[in-house]
């Protein structure tokens, strides 16, 4: 069953002994079925909150405000119980560490056997036909002697590759990749990305991937949102975004991607700054420290969403339709 | 020079005692922290402590219950029990430092030598630390006694046998970690001998974690003194030791439960104190470190 | 595994006979022959040399250790000093009372500590879990001698509910469970606390791990994740700690024994070390380490085949 996701004004916060920290503040996002959302930032904007939040896997020293709507259900509202029945029914996570994402003194078969418990209606057996068939279709040979190892004894592109079909066995209506490539190495990255695309003509769910590596995004999505600090800042349409950015933080971003130059340099440029303190939002614009563009309303006002037309959107004073 | 010497001499200002205030601070601690001082000064000042001496019988006047003039009652054969219960401690705490100094100092020595000697001769050491560890120490204890009679003497050779293998591979690793450290490559390179390497480099840096080991140990030695000695192959008598004193309570559990009230409450609230506090300083110092095993 | 295991049980055996040959050679430490110690004032020459050609004593060293070996191999474990009975009867007589004893008392201490650990996890920071890690701590402080003494006195003594000494009537099920409680118990208290917090501090690690996360997001339910996908890597430590510890439970046995007058090891080993029984107390040392040693590597074995990570060391 598929459906679509909204979220809207979307604030999470943790509280902790030192104080809140607002890890995202009113965010707004959607997806419908059939498109492949990317979520780009750095280290620290929020992805991994938004991914955990839309997951139903939030700590509980999580408050959220603002509603998660999938399919006309709002998943923040959700109690525990009927959030847990969603999470590998129609909500699947693949894991950003291939390396840790699997119980390492439990076979792959055994566990992947477990992931698809919500199908009371499958035997064992056809449990671990699907899985068989399925491993193939991702790519591994020899699926039934693979379904008898345990993790350590695959390599990590191969663990990626078992995590996408676990996530897949459920048959999602919403499938979040959360930094799929990160931890592989160039080659294993490439065979990913031209996984998840051939993937993805078959799927007819929402794709949400996740990742600090703009060319990921740029090859997989159709539609992307950025993030910083906790905030989106722009979104709109792939093509949109990559060669009109109007935000000064995506543009600094993609001035920074070392996949853009095509002679050496003798220093990466970076974007001068840091990261606010999340425990203390600022009132204004949460970029404009760090802004080469920022004048007299950005740090006391929060500037607001401005459309720019069909579906791109940027979060900043400076920017007009 | 004097302003070196000047600068070095003046402690920052920041809260002194941080181990102290951190003990205290927790209730559980802080009771412990009472426990172990009391249990301290009971054995150091058990002379003065004492109302009477602990050998004294008067037959006349046993199995008595607790009145005014012996607040803890008399034995079956008259003794004071409190007396005997305030030099029980300070048996006790005699046999866990002897004991516990000598085992340490030879794992000290014999980890020094598996960790920094020859090949041949850390496998060898090793085997026989493994080899004694895999023992149940309880047998290797009764065996011992059996070649050598039962008494003090026998008891301490007995607990040092028993404990030095645990500390001689605490040592064997530290220094293992520490060989191939640059200072230490460096002294070799300038031929020092091995002994000034493992005197005066090696092992200052390795007695850290051995200590504090040890002091963790001292409560299992108390335990393990009071449980030989209540079995009747500890302490001789009439040497006052907190296990013969519940042996005694024991066999007149019928006629005067008392005894065993009173004589087992020292051990138990000793081993309590020494725990919590056991407790307290590894959460302070390292919380990854282990909890002892029951006895 | 099978390599793993054939190394592994090589190395006991190895150590096994490492112990018996250092304690043999313990004996001549002794100033004057243990003859002449065992029998005391009462040495007359002819005794003397009545019980030195029994022990075998008059033989050269190493004589005596090959022979002591070749009889144990075919279970020749000498024979009682006084009643000429062998070795290992008596040792076979009292072993099954200490075994019932220590495995009892090690089943209690495993249903109730491990559930009360994994309970601590699933409530954790709430009241229940520090009361039980309070206690936790509290228990293992007390020797459990001195619990088995209380507990003689509050059961036994003062509410006449369970029997103060002996182990039961032989074929009478009943009575001998009854006087199996107390000692047990006195034994398990510890081990409780002990295991309860292993567990816990074993969770708590495991629960944090990548991997549970991927199992609570594909919304298997709390107990499953704990029990089957946590536990079965938190226990790993847990049993490899109580292998260790089963040492201690030997130890603890021995006490017990002697403060509720059961028959076993324990007696049997007290009784020959104070009348210097050199045959018992060696015949007794080597059994109860061969089985300590075996119960080592049980334990050892076990984990390897719970975690399949452990087997690949030995093949380095």
């Amino acid at each position: 069953m598929t459906g679509s996701l909204a979220a809207s004004d979307l604030s999470v916060r943790y509280e902790t002994p030192h104080g809140a920290v607002h890890a995202l503040r009113h965010v707004d996002i959607e997806a419908h079925p059939g498109e492949v959302i990317g979520i780009v930032g750095e280290s620290g904007c929020g992805k991994s909150t938004l991914v955990t939040a839309l997951a139903n896997l939030l700590p509980a020293n999580a408050r959220i405000d603002g509603s998660i709507r999938y399919n006309g259900v709002d998943l923040a509202k959700l109690d525990p119980h009927r959030q847990r029945l969603l999470r590998g029914d129609e909500i699947a996570l693949v894991s950003q560490d291939p390396m840790t994402a699997f119980n390492p003194v439990l076979t792959i078969g055994d566990q992947l056997v477990d992931f698809q418990h919500h199908r009371k209606d499958l035997g064992r057996a056809q449990k671990r036909a699907r899985i068989a068939a399925m491993l193939g279709r991702v790519g591994i040979a020899d699926a039934e002697r693979r379904m008898q190892n345990y993790p350590h004894e695959l390599s990590g592109g191969m663990r990626q590759r078992v995590a996408i079909a676990a996530a897949l066995l459920t048959d999602p209506g919403l499938l979040i990749a959360d930094e799929p490539t990160t931890a592989l190495d160039v080659t294993m990255e490439a065979q990913i990305i031209h996984l998840l695309r051939e993937l993805r003509r078959e799927y007819n769910g929402i794709i949400i991937v996740v990742s600090h590596h703009l060319g990921v995004i740029a090859e997989l999505c159709d539609r992307v949102y950025v993030m910083y600090a906790g905030e989106v800042v722009e979104g709109g349409e792939v093509d949109a975004i990559f060669h009109d950015a109007r935000h000064p933080y995506t543009q600094a971003l993609l001035a920074c991607d070392p996949a853009r130059f095509h002679e050496r340099l003798d220093r990466l440029p970076t974007i001068p700054g840091s990261l606010p303190n999340l425990t203390q939002p600022p009132s204004g614009c949460v970029y404009a420290p760090r802004c080469d563009r920022a004048f007299a309303p950005c740090a006391a006002i929060a500037p607001p969403l401005v459309k720019l037309g069909s579906a791109h959107v940027a979060r900043c004073h400076a920017v007009t339709p | 020079m004097s302003s070196v010497a000047d600068a070095s001499l003046s402690v920052p200002d920041r809260q002194r005692f941080p181990l102290l205030r951190a003990l205290l601070a927790d209730p559980f601690t802080c009771v412990a922290v009472i426990l172990v001082t009391g249990f301290l000064v009971t054995a150091i000042f058990a002379p003065w402590l004492a109302p009477y001496s602990p050998l004294k019988i008067d037959v006349l006047h046993k199995l008595q219950p607790p009145s005014v003039e012996h607040w803890f009652g008399t034995d079956h054969l008259g003794r004071d029990l409190l007396s005997r219960v305030i030099y029980g401690a300070r048996t006790a705490l005699t046999i866990a430092m002897v004991s516990v100094a000598i085992a340490g100092a030879i794992g000290l020595m014999l980890g020094l030598i598996a960790g920094y000697g020859p090949r041949w001769l850390d496998a060898i050491l090793v085997l026989t630390f493994d080899s004694l560890n895999s023992l149940p120490m309880i047998m290797f204890a009764l065996a011992i006694i059996t070649v050598l009679g039962a008494g003090t003497g026998t008891l301490i050779i007995v607990i040092a046998a028993t404990s030095f293998p645990s500390y001689a591979r605490l040592i064997r690793a530290q220094t293992l970690a520490l060989k191939n450290s640059d200072y230490i490559l460096a002294e070799r390179l300038i031929d020092a001998s091995a002994a000034r390497i493992i005197f005066i480099h090696l092992l200052p840096n390795v007695v850290g974690p051995l200590i504090i080991l040890l002091s963790m140990d001292i409560p299992v030695v108390i335990m393990v003194e009071a449980g030989l000695s209540f079995l009747g192959l500890g302490v001789r008598p009439p040497t006052p030791s907190w296990g013969s004193i519940l042996y005694d309570g024991y066999t007149s559990i019928r006629a005067a439960p008392f005894m065993v009230i009173f004589g087992g409450l020292p051990l138990v609230l000793a081993t309590l104190g020494f725990t919590f506090l056991g407790e307290g300083l590894r959460d302070y110092l390292d919380p990854r470190l282990q909890l002892r095993r029951p006895a | 595994m099978l390599a793993y295991a054939v190394k592994r049980i090589g190395l006991g055996l190895l150590i096994l006979v490492l112990v018996m040959i250092a304690m043999y050679a313990a004996v001549f430490l002794v100033p004057g022959d243990p003859a002449t110690v065992a029998l005391g004032p009462r040495a007359t020459p002819e005794l003397k040399r009545l019980l030195i050609e029994r022990m075998g004593l008059d033989q050269p060293v190493w004589w005596q250790i090959i022979e002591f070996f070749r009889n144990a191999l075919t279970g020749n474990l000498g024979f009682d000093v006084w009643s000429n009975r062998p070795v290992s009867t008596l040792v076979l007589e009292a072993l099954p009372n200490t075994l019932i004893l220590g495995l009892t008392a090690l089943t209690v201490a495993l249903f109730i500590g491990v559930p009360l650990g994994c309970l601590s996890v699933m409530r954790r920071g709430t009241a229940a879990d520090a009361v039980i890690g309070v206690l936790s701590v509290g228990v293992i402080a007390v020797p459990s001698f001195v619990v088995a003494i209380y507990s003689l006195l509050l059961f036994a003594v003062t509410l006449r509910w369970l029997p103060a000494i002996g182990a039961g009537e032989a074929g009478d099920f009943v009575s001998q469970a009854k006087a199996l409680i107390m000692p047990a118990a006195a034994i398990a208290l510890g081990w409780i606390g002990y295991i309860a917090r292993m567990v816990r501090a074993s969770m708590m690690e495991v629960m944090g791990e990548p991997h549970i996360r991927t199992a609570r997001s594909f919304g298997l339910p709390e107990w499953k994740i704990v029990s089957k996908y946590a536990l079965r890597i938190a226990i790993i430590p847990t049993i490899s700690l109580v292998a260790v510890g089963l040492g201690s439970i030997l130890s603890s046995a021995v006490f017990v024994e002697a403060v509720f007058a059961r028959p076993g090891i324990g007696k049997l080993i007290t009784d020959a070390v104070n009348t210097r029984n050199y045959p018992v107390v060696m015949g007794t040392v080597l059994i109860m380490t061969a089985i300590y040693v075996s119960i080592t590597i049980a334990a050892d074995l076990l984990i390897a085949r719970l975690d399949p990570r452990v087997r690949d060391v030995f093949r380095g």
